[in-house]
């Protein structure tokens, strides 16, 4: 049951009320999580960067505009701090190579060898994408965004998007059947 | 079709975003076409192992450290809310201008109280106008003066508040707004001039004002408000402004980033 809209919710935050911003948390942590995840393949930089989101949405909290959706404007802090990482980053790796050590939640013990095959073969995939084609395709496969969502967040049109997203499965299709 | 539009629609095939018609043409393609049929399969194969994925979930830490978070941030601000933003001096000159700002702000009512009248009476034109007009000049002449005035900078952030009551472009209030933006001592007090004046960024003379501020700022947020408030006006006028404040030695790193993602947005 949601009582206030996540914009009702961020427009409090704004006003000095900080404790909205739990709320806030609940609803999309782990989609972001899951987000820097498959971005960093690192579990441990990936909490710090979800922490940072939350972070800059109180620092800056003076600069949401409740004329745009919450989730737009918490989609580009999450993309500049990822990009602030990753220019960190980048000087001291040439790329991430702890895909393997990707841990995924498996509990289901009958779960098929081919079934981890597949998905290492897939994060093995993903991996060797630039990084704009991984964070298109993170956005709209695995986060779960439409098109024209994606457009305000990456500010360009939903047929843009739509290109981009086409490019970047075929992209991970021909990597992910080299591997596999 | 040629073969490379068939490709192009196998995704929405699998989406489930064609209409029946093209279904039908599309599936006869894949029957007949041995490299349509294997794109086909290997598309939708990836597509079902990204769709098999399930969310990680994040270790309990994660929300613990968010909350000890707030909690610091939440004290910071109650500290901030307690301290006076202004010196004792100050409260003390502040005890002493305040009947004077009562006796203004009253004389401020009557005059435009009487004003009113006298567009009520001399006027032929709908008496409706006529209070609105009334009372736009109140609360022009009151935010006039509360920014003009030596009043705390909660008061000066109501000033500029009521300025949102203004629904018509006022040269005057404008000009004080621009002031405010880029002279008051509080950065609560500038932030809100600034959103004050994106109400009107439709005027050409707030544009450039607002541009122009780029260059004065020197407070992170002050310069991410007017930064964010470049791109949603798409102003890409400001793009060397901009690049001065990425140049600028003193402009700390995060405001750097968001002035090159603006930068790119813009150009």
């Amino acid at each position: 049951m949601e009582i206030y809209s996540d914009e009702q919710l961020m427009v409090k935050v704004k006003n000095g009320k900080l404790e909205m911003l739990t709320p806030l948390f609940d609803r999309y942590h782990k989609r972001l999580y899951n987000f820097f995840l498959k971005l960093t393949f690192s579990q441990d930089v990936s909490k710090d960067l979800v922490q940072n989101v939350f972070y800059r949405i109180i620092k800056y909290r003076k600069t949401y505009n409740a004329e745009y959706k919450f989730k737009t404007w918490m989609y580009q802090l999450a993309r500049n701090i990822f990009s602030d990482h990753y220019r960190g980053q980048k000087a001291k790796f040439s790329d991430y190579s702890d895909v393997a050590n990707i841990q995924v939640e498996d509990t289901d013990a009958v779960e098929s060898i081919v079934k981890r095959e597949k998905e290492k073969a897939l994060h093995e995939a993903l991996s060797r994408l630039p990084q704009e084609k991984r964070e298109v395709l993170i956005l709209s496969r695995f986060q779960g965004l439409k098109y024209d969502e994606i457009g305000k967040i990456l500010n360009c049109s939903e047929g843009a998007v739509k290109v981009k997203v086409h490019r970047a499965i075929k992209h991970l299709k021909d990597a992910y059947f080299e591997i596999y | 079709m040629k073969d490379r539009d068939i490709k192009e629609l196998l995704i929405d095939l699998i989406d489930g975003n064609l209409t029946d018609e093209e279904k039908v043409v599309l599936k006869e393609r894949i029957a007949s076409d041995k490299n349509i049929q294997r794109e086909y399969e290997e598309l939708k194969e990836i597509l079902g192992t990204i769709d098999e994925q399930v969310e990680a979930e994040p270790e309990e830490s994660l929300r613990l450290d968010f909350l000890d978070m707030l909690e610091s941030e939440l004290d910071e601000l109650e500290k901030a809310l307690e301290e006076p933003n202004d010196s004792k001096v100050k409260v003390i000159g502040l005890r002493l201008t305040t009947p004077l700002q009562i006796a203004a702000a009253v004389a401020l009512l009557i005059i435009g109280g009487l004003a009113g009248i006298w567009f009520m009476k001399s006027n032929t034109e709908d008496a409706e106008l006529a209070i609105i007009r009334k009372e736009m000049e109140v609360t022009k002449q009151l935010v006039m003066a509360s920014l003009k005035n030596q009043s705390s900078a909660s008061q000066r952030i109501e000033a500029v508040n009521a300025s949102y009551e203004l629904s018509q472009f006022d040269d005057e209030i404008t000009d004080a707004l621009i002031n405010t933006m880029n002279h008051d001592e509080n950065t609560n007090v500038r932030i809100a001039a600034i959103e004050a004046l994106s109400k009107f960024s439709n005027e050409e003379k707030v544009r450039k004002a607002l541009i122009a501020s780029l260059g004065v700022q020197k407070n992170p947020l002050v310069q991410i408000t007017l930064i964010n408030l470049m791109v949603q006006m798409k102003e890409d006028r400001a793009v060397k402004e901009l690049e001065n404040l990425v140049k600028d030695s003193e402009t700390i790193q995060t405001v750097k980033d968001e002035a090159q993602m603006g930068i790119i947005k813009l150009s």
